[in-house]
């Protein structure tokens, strides 16, 4: 009698503790392919969110670059800072050759905005935006002409290199940030010729004839990617 | 004897409560595995917009317009100007790039 109670007392119990077993097996299993959907689905977001980035910044570099070989855009600045539009020579000197005295670097903070009807695009934020010239050379050369009476020309021509040219700023959409720099050499050659009115001790009516375009070299985005790849590293030049 | 019957009894209702348990279970798990095979579905099928969206602005197909911005460019200190570019966003898929116009 004893022993049959044994028995059955062993038996009672059993499928609710068969069932809570596979039911912890279940649900450790159930709970991991959910983790694993859910950790693929967090990278895809991830993924699309970081090339979404890229592009803001890529598209940001694009338009910086374009405005930078503008007629008068940022390069003209550039020169227009360093000196050279507007300084024509009225010594009345005849081929001079001069390396003129600029600053050997340059490093200017500036902003970048998109705006959408004249309020912030919030998509996308940049910062930390800063240029830096290094490298800065120009020489002037200056020939004398003089006309009649009081009249002259001056014929400029002028000789800019500018050994690095760096655009570094950071990119932030949805909580990522990235940092990009673009590096461009950048030269500018060119001629000028100002006509020139002598009065007693000035030199007035000067009018320029010809300012020749900027040169810049143009981007090879295969070195962008690859400037790209070094900034995500947090490595910016 | 009489404790005999009830414990066959108990065995027949345990059974029945584990039968549902095990279904309740089953149910269970089965929401969460398609749950997540929906999940893993739309994380592929997003992959897979994204890089199509990244071939198409690669080389410039299939880009819709689909907005107007300024984009300006402020320097600061002795050089102080600001230029205001107009810029057309472009999208594809669900991917943004801006360009001038």
């Amino acid at each position: 009698m004893s022993k049959t109670m044994k028995y059955i007392r062993n038996n009672s119990g059993a499928s609710i503790i068969f069932v809570v077993i596979i039911s912890v097996v279940f649900l450790l299993a159930g709970a991991s392919v959910v983790t694993a959907a859910s950790m693929l689905s967090s990278t895809s977001i991830k993924n699309h969110t970081n090339k979404q980035v890229y592009y803001y910044a890529k598209s940001a570099a694009e338009v910086v670059s374009k405005e930078i070989v503008g007629d008068e855009g940022f390069g003209y600045e550039i020169i227009n800072y360093i000196g050279l539009i507007g300084a024509t020579h009225n010594n009345e000197e005849n081929n001079t050759e001069e390396l003129v005295d600029v600053p050997a670097e340059i490093v200017l903070d500036c902003n970048i905005n998109l705006l959408k009807n004249s309020t912030p695009y919030d998509d996308v934020e940049y910062d930390n935006v800063q240029i830096k010239l290094s490298g800065i050379q120009l020489i002037k050369f200056q020939s004398y002409q003089h006309k009649s009476g009081r009249m002259y020309d001056v014929l400029e021509r002028y000789d800019l290199e500018i050994e690095k040219v760096a655009i570094s700023f950071t990119t932030r959409h949805n909580g990522e940030e990235y940092k990009l720099a673009l590096e461009y050499t950048f030269s500018a050659k060119g001629e000028r010729k100002a006509e020139c009115e002598r009065r007693i001790d000035s030199v007035s009516s000067i009018t320029d004839l010809n300012l020749s375009p900027l040169h810049s070299k143009h981007i090879d985005w295969r070195e962008f990617d690859r400037i790209f790849v070094r900034v995500h590293q947090n490595e910016v030049h | 004897m009489k404790y005999i019957r009830n414990s066959k009894g108990e065995t027949l209702v345990e059974v029945i409560v584990s039968l549902v348990l095990f279904a309740v279970l089953l149910a269970s798990v089965t929401v969460m595995v398609q749950t997540s095979l929906n999940i893993a579905e739309r994380a592929h099928e997003r992959n897979e917009e994204t890089s199509q969206s990244v071939a198409d602005i690669e080389t410039g197909q299939s880009l819709t317009d689909v907005d107007n911005l300024t984009f300006t460019f402020s320097i600061h200190g002795e050089i102080d100007k600001e230029y205001e570019i107009p810029v057309v966003v472009k999208q594809s898929g669900g991917l943004k790039v801006y360009a001038t116009e």
